[in-house]
């Protein structure tokens, strides 16, 4: 009687792993067309925060900021064979210290965290920091997870909600990624900085010198110190810095970024 | 499935029957309320085998093989629910393996529901239904 059990279980789960292995087999993401509504959607929840940041901030209107962006970013960008046409830089003008990735593969920068930096690597660091959170899809991880899939596919078919997208905004802002994914973007950003010859030191500076310095800012100035643990980031950093080859840099202080902390600054 | 005419339960009379009968309905209780929760379902029939541990030999095998049901189903459940809450809480993504184990998940549920009711059907006209999976491990369990 126990043999015949035993026969019956092992067929039973040879049979659902057969029938779990054929089926798995099949491209259900392409059935369900999931790559190009998880597009759709991204795409139509970016412009809707994009639109959303326009209003309540102040872009700066300045032509030449785009131009000044991509000079900077430059080395970054085709070390990295990064497409400038996908991934979009912009500056709003906030004292808030804080740079993210919206969903749409979009970084916004305010100019509270250009006039923070102290370097061009330090602001090369966080730029590096958000196109990991993007390469790696952590926005809509993070804003699914907030908000809820359902919400979001939902949006598809929608016309602009201003509640969802405040509430988006306000998750993208205010609240910090996992750890996990905080890790891993630093981990990539390090990579990425190290490919386009750009000092990491810069970016580890700059977690060290969040760390130690946000406790004295106004509360409202604050919204970076919600990435968890930035001394904690920057020691994991360093010790990894310390594992790879050992390599000089030349330290940055291109024109254009004089010009535009000078512009920051009016 | 397979019915057994040749009784080894004896004259089965109608209270068995009917406990018999309900310890399948038992486990359809979260369907019929309309709840989501599989576990209910676990909790329900173990509750009625609880209740009726002490009753006759075919009111206690149909008990026992109506929960050991509930507990191999709640087992591929809650690992198709695990597999959902780390694809949309943790680094997953909806993969085909994901969306092939959904599909295995939803036939399994299907067939244990049509053998759910079909049992409770015939174990209410007094009829012995022994599983092709279950009916062996129940057999190790209950004895006369």
């Amino acid at each position: 009687m126990k043999q015949k059990f035993f026969i019956h279980l092992f067929l039973f789960f040879m049979v659902l792993f057969g029938l779990w292995f054929i089926l798995s087999q099949i491209d259900f993401r392409k059935i369900m067309k999931a790559e190009e509504r998880i597009e759709q959607m991204e795409e139509k929840i970016g412009k809707w925060t994009f639109r959303y940041f326009q209003t309540e901030y102040d872009q700066f209107e300045e032509k030449r900021l785009d131009t000044l962006v991509a000079n900077i970013t430059r080395d970054l960008f085709e070390n990295n064979k990064f497409q400038n046409e996908e991934i979009q830089i912009f500056v709003f003008e906030s004292e808030e210290i804080n740079a993210f990735a919206i969903p749409g593969k979009k970084i916004i920068v305010f100019s509270g965290l250009i006039n923070f930096t102290q370097s061009e690597e330090e602001f090369l660091g966080v730029i590096a920091h958000e196109i990991a959170h993007i390469e790696e899809n952590h926005v809509t991880k993070k804003i699914s997870k907030e908000i809820g899939l359902s919400t979001l596919y939902a949006l598809i078919f929608a016309s602009y909600q201003f509640d969802i997208v405040k509430e988006i905004a306000r998750t993208i802002t205010s609240t910090a990624y996992d750890r996990s994914m905080e890790k891993e973007a630093d981990g990539l950003a390090l990579n990425y900085l190290i490919e386009a010859n750009i000092d990491p030191m810069g970016y580890i500076n700059l977690l060290t010198r969040f760390a130690e310095e946000l406790d004295n800012l106004p509360k409202e100035l604050r919204l970076l110190s919600t990435h968890p643990d930035s001394f904690e980031r920057s020691e994991i950093l360093r010790e990894s810095l310390e594992k790879k080859t050992p390599a000089s840099y030349q330290k940055r202080e291109t024109e254009s970024w004089q010009e535009m902390k000078a512009l920051m600054s009016l | 499935m397979h019915l057994n005419h040749h009784t080894k339960f004896g004259a089965i009379n109608e209270t068995s029957a009917e406990k018999a009968s309900n310890s399948y309905l038992m486990s359809l209780i979260a369907i019929m309320a309309g709840i989501g929760l599989p576990v209910i379902n676990l909790i329900a029939t173990f509750i009625f085998f609880m209740a009726n541990r002490k009753g006759d030999y075919f009111v206690r095998w149909h008990t026992t093989q109506a929960l050991l049901s509930q507990i191999l189903l709640v087992g591929i459940n809650s690992t198709g629910i695990a597999w959902l809450l780390t694809i949309i809480f943790g680094d997953k993504s909806f993969t085909s393996e994901f969306f092939a184990y959904a599909a295995v998940l939803i036939i399994v549920n299907l067939i244990e529901f049509i053998a759910t009711v079909y049992a409770a059907i015939q174990t209410r006209k007094g009829l012995h239904v022994e599983w092709w999976l279950l009916g062996p491990f129940t057999n190790l369990f209950v004895r006369s």
